[in-house]
């Protein structure tokens, strides 16, 4: 066989690589595999740092409806196959999100997106009002239709 | 334009700067679960979306297949730091959408089904981060990206769940490689949530001094705060290294001038460099450079790590046989410098 980076010495190191969880193989000689071996890569993560403090889940034979990974499967690569395996596995990976993140919930992604809108605020205060005339809070309820009118005045 | 073509603000300790999103979409799995052909499906699907979203870009963007390119292509991308190694040996079939000058790249399909990727010459977070964004935001508008209320945008790994945010930076260290520092910061980085390695080699005996700092948690923490994060750490790390070489010079002031220059000299007069060799020679002559007994530049320097390295040699030089690189390597060294 062949080097398959010079394609002229003879293939005398063999590589196997799991990579997205399927088997890829590639076969260099002395000279090419030296070079690959010092070629840099873009460091990504140890894995060893997913190792949450195992806990004993009661769901063991857990299967995700959408696309069938198993819970031990997904303990194995650490890999989820798809977006629903985080409601089917949480109670796994919550500790697991804690042990590497230091937490295990994210900031509010919409607020973080983009700034309240002025129709954001005036749904918000909307509620606010109601919330206020229900409880018979008619001083606050007055402030707040004082506000919504400012803003839809500002448009 | 294109980090190893151009110079950028504090060359003389930050080589480049990256910022990637990972991004998946609600409609398909995640790629350790997709076939062949839903992969190449959500290829299609999104490189035509991305095309419709803006007249120009049909013109300032071009895509590559995975499958449609050979394997010294696709190593000579990830030599130019525009695609991971992963997608050039994934069994998978993956794509890259790649900005004519070099700048933006967007993987598909390799662990995640988007990984957006900004990349500049020096230090330039701020600018790198808004640009990165403005694509997110382009793509989000059009694609139902997978998130949930409580834990943000899911991804293949749990690392890169929340932002989906990586920010980091290639960071030329001699002097804190030299008087053995290193050690020390990789451990402070680390209890910080970054992280800090090698690039090129094993560990922290990194070939050429560089390594690459980036945060590494994700969820619980904005942008903009990960960005902050890493750019106090990255200047501390960038006075440490000059404090560093101030006082190296102090000590030694002839020893290191002259590995300095010698190194220049070996580069510009050689039969042949192993790349191995030149990792290392390019570093010294990077350090030259930085203080002034060099005659050249960082994006020089930077254009020769790249372009010397051996899957570009083979691409646009035509040369396979290893002997016969080094001495291409050599006549590279002689001409860019
Ligand atoms: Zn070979
Ligand atoms: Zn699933």
């Amino acid at each position: 066989m062949l080097c398959e980076r010079c394609k002229q010495n003879p293939a005398t190191m063999h590589y196997t690589q799991v990579i997205n969880g399927q088997v890829t193989e590639y076969h260099l000689c002395e000279a090419c595999a030296r070079e690959e071996n010092i070629s840099f890569d873009m460091p990504e993560f140890d894995l060893i740092n997913l190792f949450a403090p195992k806990r004993e889940v009661k769901s063991a034979g857990l299967i995700c409806p959408f696309c069938k990974t198993t819970l031990n499967e997904f303990r194995e690569t650490g890999i989820a196959g798809c977006h629903k395996c985080y409601e089917v596995f949480e109670p796994v990976i919550l500790p697991m999100l804690e042990g590497f993140h230091g937490c295990s919930k994210h900031k509010d992604v919409k607020k973080e997106a983009k700034p309240l809108t002025a129709e954001d605020k005036i749904e918000k205060l909307q509620k606010e009002l109601g919330e206020a005339v229900k409880a018979e809070e008619y001083e606050k309820a007055a402030s707040i239709r004082d506000e919504i009118k400012a803003l839809k005045e500002e448009k | 334009m294109s980090w190893y073509n151009e110079g950028g603000p504090s060359s003389d300790v930050v080589v480049s700067t990256r910022v990637r999103f990972a991004r998946n979409l609600k409609s398909y799995k995640f790629p350790s679960k997709m076939t062949a052909d839903e992969a190449n499906h959500l290829i299609d699907e999104v490189y035509n979306c991305f095309i419709d979203s803006n007249k120009s870009f049909n013109s300032d963007f071009k895509l590559y297949k995975m499958s449609d390119i050979s394997m010294d292509e696709k190593l000579t991308l990830f030599e130019k730091h525009l695609i991971s190694k992963d997608l050039c040996r994934q069994a998978l079939p993956g794509a890259c959408i790649v900005s004519n000058d070099e700048t933006i790249s967007i993987m598909l399909c390799e662990e995640d089904h988007f990984r957006l990727q900004v990349i500049y010459p020096g230090l330039q977070l701020e600018k790198a981060l808004e640009m990165a964004s403005k694509y997110e935001t382009l793509l989000s508008g059009r694609l139902d990206f997978a998130q949930s209320d409580t834990l943000g945008y899911l991804t293949s790994c749990p690392t890169n769940v929340g932002s989906g945010l990586r920010v980091s930076a290639m960071l030329h260290l001699p002097a804190l490689t030299m008087t053995k520092n290193i050690t020390g910061i990789v451990n402070s980085v680390g209890k910080l949530g970054l992280t800090i390695r090698g690039m090129y080699g094993e560990g922290t005996g990194a070939g050429g001094c560089l390594y690459q700092l980036s945060n590494q948690v994700t969820l619980g923490i904005s942008s903009d705060e990960i960005l902050k994060k890493v750019k106090d750490v990255l200047e501390q790390i960038v006075s440490l290294e000059i404090k560093a070489r101030k006082a190296l010079l102090e000590r030694n002031e002839a020893e290191i001038k002259n590995r300095c220059m010698r190194a220049f000299g070996t580069l510009k007069n050689s039969y042949a460099i192993s790349s191995e060799e030149m990792l290392n020679l390019l570093s010294d002559a990077r350090l030259g450079v930085a203080l002034g007994v060099v005659d050249t530049s960082y994006d020089k320097i930077s254009k020769l790590l790249v372009e010397g390295s051996p899957a570009f040699i083979i691409t646009y030089q035509k040369i396979t046989a290893p002997k016969k690189r080094d001495i291409k390597r050599a006549e590279m060294a002689k001409s860019i410098l």
